[in-house]
Protein backbone atom coordinates (compact mmCIF):
# COMPACT_ATOMS: atom_id res chain seq x y z
CA UNK A 1 0.00 0.00 0.00
CA UNK A 2 1.93 3.34 -1.03
CA UNK A 3 0.54 6.96 -0.45
CA UNK A 4 -0.18 7.74 -3.94
CA UNK A 5 -2.35 4.80 -4.15
CA UNK A 6 -4.62 6.16 -1.38
CA UNK A 7 -7.79 8.73 -1.30
CA UNK A 8 -8.58 10.83 0.59
CA UNK A 9 -12.11 11.83 1.38
CA UNK A 10 -13.14 15.50 2.19
CA UNK A 11 -14.65 15.37 6.00
CA UNK A 12 -17.29 17.27 6.87
CA UNK A 13 -16.22 20.26 7.70
CA UNK A 14 -12.45 20.76 6.99
CA UNK A 15 -11.29 20.89 3.05
CA UNK A 16 -8.53 18.46 2.91
CA UNK A 17 -6.99 16.53 0.07
CA UNK A 18 -5.50 14.09 -1.37
CA UNK A 19 -1.76 13.58 -0.55
CA UNK A 20 0.10 12.93 -3.70
CA UNK A 21 3.47 10.83 -3.09
CA UNK A 22 6.59 13.13 -3.08
CA UNK A 23 5.14 16.46 -2.10
CA UNK A 24 6.56 18.13 0.85
CA UNK A 25 4.04 19.33 3.50
CA UNK A 26 4.55 22.93 5.66
CA UNK A 27 5.25 23.17 9.38
CA UNK A 28 1.91 22.97 10.44
CA UNK A 29 -0.08 21.42 7.93
CA UNK A 30 -2.84 19.40 9.29
CA UNK A 31 -3.18 15.59 7.98
CA UNK A 32 -6.00 13.11 8.43
CA UNK A 33 -5.35 9.42 7.64
CA UNK A 34 -8.46 7.39 7.71
CA UNK A 35 -8.01 3.82 8.42
CA UNK A 36 -10.74 2.04 7.00
CA UNK A 37 -11.28 -1.65 9.07
CA UNK A 38 -12.95 -5.17 7.83
CA UNK A 39 -14.23 -7.12 10.58
CA UNK A 40 -12.80 -10.27 8.46
CA UNK A 41 -14.49 -13.64 8.11
CA UNK A 42 -13.56 -14.90 11.76
CA UNK A 43 -13.68 -14.38 15.20
CA UNK A 44 -10.95 -13.12 16.80
CA UNK A 45 -9.45 -9.72 18.60
CA UNK A 46 -7.93 -7.69 15.64
CA UNK A 47 -5.71 -5.11 15.75
CA UNK A 48 -4.31 -3.45 12.50
CA UNK A 49 -1.44 -0.43 11.89
CA UNK A 50 -0.30 1.95 9.66
CA UNK A 51 3.50 2.89 9.58
CA UNK A 52 3.83 6.44 8.19
CA UNK A 53 7.03 7.41 7.44
CA UNK A 54 8.39 11.93 7.60
CA UNK A 55 11.02 12.19 5.57
CA UNK A 56 13.06 15.56 5.79
CA UNK A 57 15.78 17.29 6.15
CA UNK A 58 16.94 15.60 9.43
CA UNK A 59 16.32 11.91 8.52
CA UNK A 60 13.39 9.44 8.52
CA UNK A 61 10.74 9.29 11.61
CA UNK A 62 8.03 6.63 12.11
CA UNK A 63 4.83 7.05 13.14
CA UNK A 64 2.67 4.28 14.37
CA UNK A 65 -1.07 4.31 14.38
CA UNK A 66 -3.28 1.46 15.32
CA UNK A 67 -6.70 0.16 15.29
CA UNK A 68 -8.07 -2.79 17.48
CA UNK A 69 -11.60 -4.53 17.58
CA UNK A 70 -13.07 -7.84 19.01
CA UNK A 71 -14.77 -8.93 16.74
CA UNK A 72 -17.47 -11.60 16.88
CA UNK A 73 -20.16 -13.37 14.27
CA UNK A 74 -22.85 -11.49 14.12
CA UNK A 75 -24.70 -15.36 13.76
CA UNK A 76 -23.86 -18.56 15.72
CA UNK A 77 -24.68 -22.14 14.81
CA UNK A 78 -24.45 -24.81 17.19
CA UNK A 79 -25.51 -28.33 17.52
CA UNK A 80 -27.14 -28.88 21.08
CA UNK A 81 -26.64 -32.24 21.42
CA UNK A 82 -22.96 -31.88 20.98
CA UNK A 83 -20.56 -32.08 18.56
CA UNK A 84 -20.07 -35.99 18.46
CA UNK A 85 -21.51 -37.91 15.17
CA UNK A 86 -24.55 -39.45 15.14
CA UNK A 87 -25.60 -43.09 13.94
CA UNK A 88 -29.16 -43.28 12.47
CA UNK A 89 -31.06 -46.37 12.08
CA UNK A 90 -30.83 -47.34 8.35
CA UNK A 91 -34.54 -46.86 7.22
CA UNK A 92 -36.21 -44.60 9.14
CA UNK A 93 -36.49 -40.57 9.41
CA UNK A 94 -34.66 -38.47 11.68
CA UNK A 95 -33.86 -34.67 12.63
CA UNK A 96 -31.24 -33.11 13.80
CA UNK A 97 -31.18 -29.47 15.40
CA UNK A 98 -29.07 -26.69 15.59
CA UNK A 99 -29.37 -23.90 16.89
CA UNK A 100 -28.87 -20.62 15.49
CA UNK A 101 -28.49 -17.25 17.79
CA UNK A 102 -28.16 -13.69 17.16
CA UNK A 103 -24.75 -12.91 19.12
CA UNK A 104 -25.96 -8.86 19.62
CA UNK A 105 -29.00 -10.04 20.76
CA UNK A 106 -31.20 -8.42 17.90
CA UNK A 107 -34.58 -10.25 16.55
CA UNK A 108 -34.04 -10.92 13.07
CA UNK A 109 -35.96 -13.11 9.89
CA UNK A 110 -33.77 -15.92 8.75
CA UNK A 111 -33.84 -18.27 5.48
CA UNK A 112 -32.25 -21.43 4.90
CA UNK A 113 -29.54 -20.73 2.44
CA UNK A 114 -28.99 -22.44 -0.89
CA UNK A 115 -26.81 -25.53 -0.63
CA UNK A 116 -23.62 -25.48 -2.74
CA UNK A 117 -21.92 -28.30 -4.07
CA UNK A 118 -18.75 -29.22 -1.66
CA UNK A 119 -15.15 -28.75 -2.67
CA UNK A 120 -12.85 -31.77 -1.86
CA UNK A 121 -9.29 -29.52 -0.91
CA UNK A 122 -7.49 -33.28 -0.93
CA UNK A 123 -8.95 -33.38 -4.60
CA UNK A 124 -7.41 -29.87 -5.71
CA UNK A 125 -10.64 -28.23 -5.14
CA UNK A 126 -12.78 -30.39 -7.44
CA UNK A 127 -16.71 -31.21 -6.58
CA UNK A 128 -17.77 -33.64 -4.43
CA UNK A 129 -20.65 -34.67 -2.40
CA UNK A 130 -23.41 -31.69 -2.22
CA UNK A 131 -23.55 -30.08 0.85
CA UNK A 132 -26.91 -31.37 1.26
CA UNK A 133 -27.24 -34.93 1.01
CA UNK A 134 -30.17 -36.27 -1.46
CA UNK A 135 -33.50 -36.38 0.68
CA UNK A 136 -32.25 -33.74 3.13
CA UNK A 137 -33.73 -30.63 4.28
CA UNK A 138 -33.42 -27.91 6.27
CA UNK A 139 -36.51 -26.08 7.97
CA UNK A 140 -36.39 -23.19 10.05
CA UNK A 141 -38.33 -22.28 13.32
CA UNK A 142 -38.24 -18.95 15.52
CA UNK A 143 -38.21 -19.57 18.85
CA UNK A 144 -40.18 -16.90 21.08
CA UNK A 145 -40.65 -14.94 17.81
CA UNK A 146 -42.05 -11.26 17.87
CA UNK A 147 -45.25 -10.29 15.92
CA UNK A 148 -43.33 -10.46 12.39
CA UNK A 149 -41.75 -13.34 12.85
CA UNK A 150 -38.41 -12.29 14.06
CA UNK A 151 -36.24 -13.85 16.46
CA UNK A 152 -33.26 -13.52 18.99
CA UNK A 153 -32.66 -17.55 18.38
CA UNK A 154 -33.57 -20.17 15.62
CA UNK A 155 -33.89 -23.60 15.10
CA UNK A 156 -32.46 -24.87 11.58
CA UNK A 157 -33.91 -28.44 11.84
CA UNK A 158 -32.10 -30.89 9.10
CA UNK A 159 -34.78 -33.74 8.72
CA UNK A 160 -32.71 -36.45 6.81
CA UNK A 161 -35.07 -38.61 4.85
CA UNK A 162 -35.29 -42.57 5.30
CA UNK A 163 -33.56 -43.44 1.81
CA UNK A 164 -30.05 -42.62 2.77
CA UNK A 165 -27.81 -45.30 1.67
CA UNK A 166 -25.33 -46.65 4.88
CA UNK A 167 -22.07 -45.19 5.66
CA UNK A 168 -20.79 -41.76 6.73
CA UNK A 169 -22.63 -38.76 5.22
CA UNK A 170 -22.07 -34.80 6.10
CA UNK A 171 -24.82 -32.39 5.59
CA UNK A 172 -23.92 -28.36 5.74
CA UNK A 173 -26.47 -26.56 7.66
CA UNK A 174 -26.74 -22.72 6.29
CA UNK A 175 -28.72 -20.51 6.64
CA UNK A 176 -28.55 -16.32 6.07
CA UNK A 177 -30.46 -13.30 6.91
CA UNK A 178 -33.27 -12.23 5.06
CA UNK A 179 -32.93 -8.66 4.99
CA UNK A 180 -29.96 -6.80 5.46
CA UNK A 181 -28.53 -6.53 9.16
CA UNK A 182 -25.54 -5.08 9.27
CA UNK A 183 -23.63 -2.40 7.32
CA UNK A 184 -20.46 -4.40 6.39
CA UNK A 185 -20.47 -5.94 3.10
CA UNK A 186 -24.36 -6.71 1.45
CA UNK A 187 -25.49 -6.84 4.92
CA UNK A 188 -26.76 -10.57 4.67
CA UNK A 189 -25.21 -12.20 7.43
CA UNK A 190 -24.64 -16.05 6.77
CA UNK A 191 -23.84 -19.10 8.96
CA UNK A 192 -23.58 -22.38 8.74
CA UNK A 193 -22.99 -26.31 10.74
CA UNK A 194 -22.17 -29.14 9.49
CA UNK A 195 -23.36 -31.97 10.78
CA UNK A 196 -21.80 -35.51 10.23
CA UNK A 197 -23.53 -38.46 10.95
CA UNK A 198 -23.91 -42.48 10.00
CA UNK A 199 -26.24 -44.42 8.77
CA UNK A 200 -26.19 -47.75 9.85
CA UNK A 201 -28.11 -51.40 10.93
CA UNK A 202 -29.79 -52.40 13.99
CA UNK A 203 -26.11 -53.03 15.88
CA UNK A 204 -23.00 -51.52 14.82
CA UNK A 205 -19.62 -52.76 15.69
CA UNK A 206 -16.92 -50.22 16.28
CA UNK A 207 -14.09 -51.69 15.05
CA UNK A 208 -13.59 -52.73 11.44
CA UNK A 209 -11.07 -55.23 12.13
CA UNK A 210 -9.24 -57.81 15.03
CA UNK A 211 -6.08 -57.51 14.60
CA UNK A 212 -3.85 -60.12 17.54
CA UNK A 213 -0.26 -58.60 15.90
CA UNK A 214 2.68 -60.61 16.59
CA UNK A 215 1.81 -63.65 18.66
CA UNK A 216 5.32 -65.30 20.30
CA UNK A 217 5.05 -68.78 21.00
CA UNK A 218 6.92 -68.91 24.07
CA UNK A 219 5.04 -66.24 25.97
CA UNK A 220 4.38 -66.73 29.11
CA UNK A 221 0.90 -65.80 28.60
CA UNK A 222 -1.65 -68.80 27.39
CA UNK A 223 -4.36 -66.45 26.92
CA UNK A 224 -4.50 -63.12 24.20
CA UNK A 225 -7.78 -61.09 24.71
CA UNK A 226 -9.04 -58.39 22.23
CA UNK A 227 -12.28 -56.49 22.82
CA UNK A 228 -14.61 -55.65 19.87
CA UNK A 229 -17.18 -52.92 21.26
CA UNK A 230 -20.96 -53.22 19.46
CA UNK A 231 -23.36 -50.15 19.56
CA UNK A 232 -27.20 -50.65 19.83
CA UNK A 233 -28.83 -48.45 17.18
CA UNK A 234 -32.19 -49.67 17.08
CA UNK A 235 -33.77 -49.49 20.38
CA UNK A 236 -35.62 -52.33 19.92
CA UNK A 237 -32.38 -54.85 19.89
CA UNK A 238 -32.02 -56.83 22.69
CA UNK A 239 -27.93 -56.70 22.94
CA UNK A 240 -27.89 -59.12 25.70
CA UNK A 241 -29.44 -61.92 23.01
CA UNK A 242 -26.38 -61.32 20.78
CA UNK A 243 -24.18 -64.44 20.53
CA UNK A 244 -20.92 -64.48 18.89
CA UNK A 245 -18.13 -67.20 17.26
CA UNK A 246 -14.63 -67.44 16.17
CA UNK A 247 -14.63 -69.00 12.23
CA UNK A 248 -11.33 -70.09 11.42
CA UNK A 249 -10.05 -69.69 7.99
CA UNK A 250 -7.32 -72.37 7.82
CA UNK A 251 -6.07 -72.67 11.43
CA UNK A 252 -8.22 -74.55 12.95
CA UNK A 253 -7.00 -73.95 16.96
CA UNK A 254 -8.53 -70.27 16.95
CA UNK A 255 -12.01 -72.03 16.85
CA UNK A 256 -11.62 -72.40 20.92
CA UNK A 257 -11.58 -69.01 21.63
CA UNK A 258 -13.66 -67.52 24.21
CA UNK A 259 -15.87 -65.31 23.57
CA UNK A 260 -17.62 -63.41 26.59
CA UNK A 261 -20.65 -60.71 26.05
CA UNK A 262 -20.55 -57.82 29.15
CA UNK A 263 -23.70 -55.56 28.30
CA UNK A 264 -23.72 -51.83 29.96
CA UNK A 265 -25.85 -50.89 32.22
CA UNK A 266 -27.75 -48.75 30.14
CA UNK A 267 -28.29 -51.72 27.55
CA UNK A 268 -26.79 -48.77 24.83
CA UNK A 269 -23.70 -50.83 23.93
CA UNK A 270 -22.41 -53.75 24.56
CA UNK A 271 -18.51 -55.36 25.08
CA UNK A 272 -17.44 -58.79 23.05
CA UNK A 273 -14.40 -60.29 24.82
CA UNK A 274 -12.68 -62.90 22.51
CA UNK A 275 -9.95 -64.64 24.70
CA UNK A 276 -8.00 -66.77 22.41
CA UNK A 277 -5.67 -69.58 23.69
CA UNK A 278 -2.04 -69.48 22.48
CA UNK A 279 -1.30 -73.30 21.81
CA UNK A 280 1.96 -74.58 21.96
CA UNK A 281 4.22 -75.76 20.28
CA UNK A 282 2.28 -76.19 17.03
CA UNK A 283 0.81 -74.22 14.21
CA UNK A 284 3.37 -71.21 14.14
CA UNK A 285 2.87 -68.61 10.80
CA UNK A 286 -0.27 -66.30 9.91
CA UNK A 287 -3.47 -67.33 11.46
CA UNK A 288 -6.93 -65.94 9.94
CA UNK A 289 -10.59 -65.85 10.47
CA UNK A 290 -13.75 -63.98 11.60
CA UNK A 291 -16.15 -63.06 14.33
CA UNK A 292 -19.47 -64.43 13.60
CA UNK A 293 -22.16 -62.10 15.38
CA UNK A 294 -25.65 -63.34 16.11
CA UNK A 295 -27.63 -60.36 16.59
CA UNK A 296 -31.24 -62.06 17.09
CA UNK A 297 -31.93 -59.35 14.90
CA UNK A 298 -34.34 -60.38 11.60
CA UNK A 299 -33.03 -57.69 9.29
CA UNK A 300 -29.18 -58.39 10.07
CA UNK A 301 -28.96 -61.45 11.85
CA UNK A 302 -25.29 -61.80 11.14
CA UNK A 303 -22.32 -59.20 11.50
CA UNK A 304 -18.96 -60.95 10.64
CA UNK A 305 -15.74 -58.71 11.98
CA UNK A 306 -12.22 -59.99 10.50
CA UNK A 307 -9.49 -61.89 12.44
CA UNK A 308 -5.78 -62.09 12.30
CA UNK A 309 -2.53 -62.83 13.33
CA UNK A 310 0.98 -63.96 13.29
CA UNK A 311 2.19 -66.78 15.37
CA UNK A 312 6.02 -67.15 16.20
CA UNK B 1 -1.28 -11.25 7.95
CA UNK B 2 -3.45 -8.65 9.73
CA UNK B 3 -3.01 -5.39 6.88
CA UNK B 4 -5.04 -7.16 3.77
CA UNK B 5 -8.09 -5.76 6.57
CA UNK B 6 -7.53 -2.17 6.74
CA UNK B 7 -6.96 0.33 3.68
CA UNK B 8 -5.96 4.18 4.96
CA UNK B 9 -6.97 7.31 3.48
CA UNK B 10 -4.18 10.39 3.75
CA UNK B 11 -5.94 13.66 2.81
CA UNK B 12 -4.61 17.04 4.11
CA UNK B 13 -5.87 20.52 4.70
CA UNK B 14 -5.49 22.73 1.39
CA UNK B 15 -2.12 22.82 0.72
CA UNK B 16 0.04 25.79 2.15
CA UNK B 17 -2.64 26.52 5.24
CA UNK B 18 -0.82 25.84 8.48
CA UNK B 19 -3.18 25.39 11.16
CA UNK B 20 -0.72 25.25 14.37
CA UNK B 21 2.54 27.26 15.39
CA UNK B 22 5.09 24.42 16.51
CA UNK B 23 5.81 26.31 19.81
CA UNK B 24 5.87 23.36 21.87
CA UNK B 25 8.37 20.41 22.37
CA UNK B 26 6.01 18.07 20.80
CA UNK B 27 6.49 20.12 17.39
CA UNK B 28 10.16 18.93 17.16
CA UNK B 29 8.57 15.58 16.16
CA UNK B 30 8.27 15.58 12.53
CA UNK B 31 4.91 14.65 12.64
CA UNK B 32 2.63 15.21 15.97
CA UNK B 33 -0.47 13.59 16.90
CA UNK B 34 -3.45 15.59 17.28
CA UNK B 35 -5.86 12.87 18.22
CA UNK B 36 -4.91 9.40 19.94
CA UNK B 37 -2.26 7.32 17.74
CA UNK B 38 -4.82 4.15 19.09
CA UNK B 39 -8.52 3.59 18.58
CA UNK B 40 -10.68 1.03 20.20
CA UNK B 41 -13.25 0.34 18.07
CA UNK B 42 -14.57 -2.51 21.01
CA UNK B 43 -16.53 -4.74 20.09
CA UNK B 44 -17.66 -5.41 16.07
CA UNK B 45 -19.43 -8.17 14.16
CA UNK B 46 -17.53 -10.28 11.21
CA UNK B 47 -18.20 -8.32 7.73
CA UNK B 48 -18.58 -5.03 9.62
CA UNK B 49 -16.79 -2.36 7.98
CA UNK B 50 -15.40 0.28 10.63
CA UNK B 51 -13.74 3.45 9.54
CA UNK B 52 -11.57 6.02 11.95
CA UNK B 53 -9.75 8.93 11.14
CA UNK B 54 -6.47 10.15 13.05
CA UNK B 55 -5.35 13.44 13.14
CA UNK B 56 -1.74 14.52 13.43
CA UNK B 57 0.35 17.65 12.16
CA UNK B 58 3.18 18.28 10.75
CA UNK B 59 6.23 19.22 12.74
CA UNK B 60 8.59 22.01 12.43
CA UNK B 61 10.04 21.27 9.02
CA UNK B 62 9.18 20.45 6.03
CA UNK B 63 8.48 16.62 5.46
CA UNK B 64 7.33 13.63 3.31
CA UNK B 65 5.38 10.99 3.77
CA UNK B 66 5.59 7.62 2.92
CA UNK B 67 2.89 4.68 4.02
CA UNK B 68 6.34 2.16 5.32
CA UNK B 69 3.66 -0.60 7.06
CA UNK B 70 4.97 -3.65 4.87
CA UNK B 71 8.19 -2.41 4.31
Amino acid sequence: MSLSALLGRSPDERKYTAYEEGATLAPGTAILVRIRHSGGTAERHRSVGVCLTASGADGDQSTWIRCRAHVRRFLRAEVPDGPHATTLLEGTAHTVDVLVEVTSGERVLLRPAPAAPRRDARRGGKLSAPELPDGCTVRLVPLDPDAYGRSRRWVARLEIGSDLPRGWHTATVRVVSAARVRGGGDGFCETSRNVRFRIAGPIVVAEHALGYGLVRLDSERAVRTRTLRLLQVDRGVDLARVTASVEPEGADWIRAAQVTLVEAPDGRSAELRIELPIPRPTDDGAFRGRVRIDSGVEDEPSLFVPLSGVLR
Amino acid sequence: MLVPALTAALALVAAGVPTGQPEDQAARRALVPVSPLVHDFGEAFVGDVLEHGFELRVGDRPIELTDTTNT
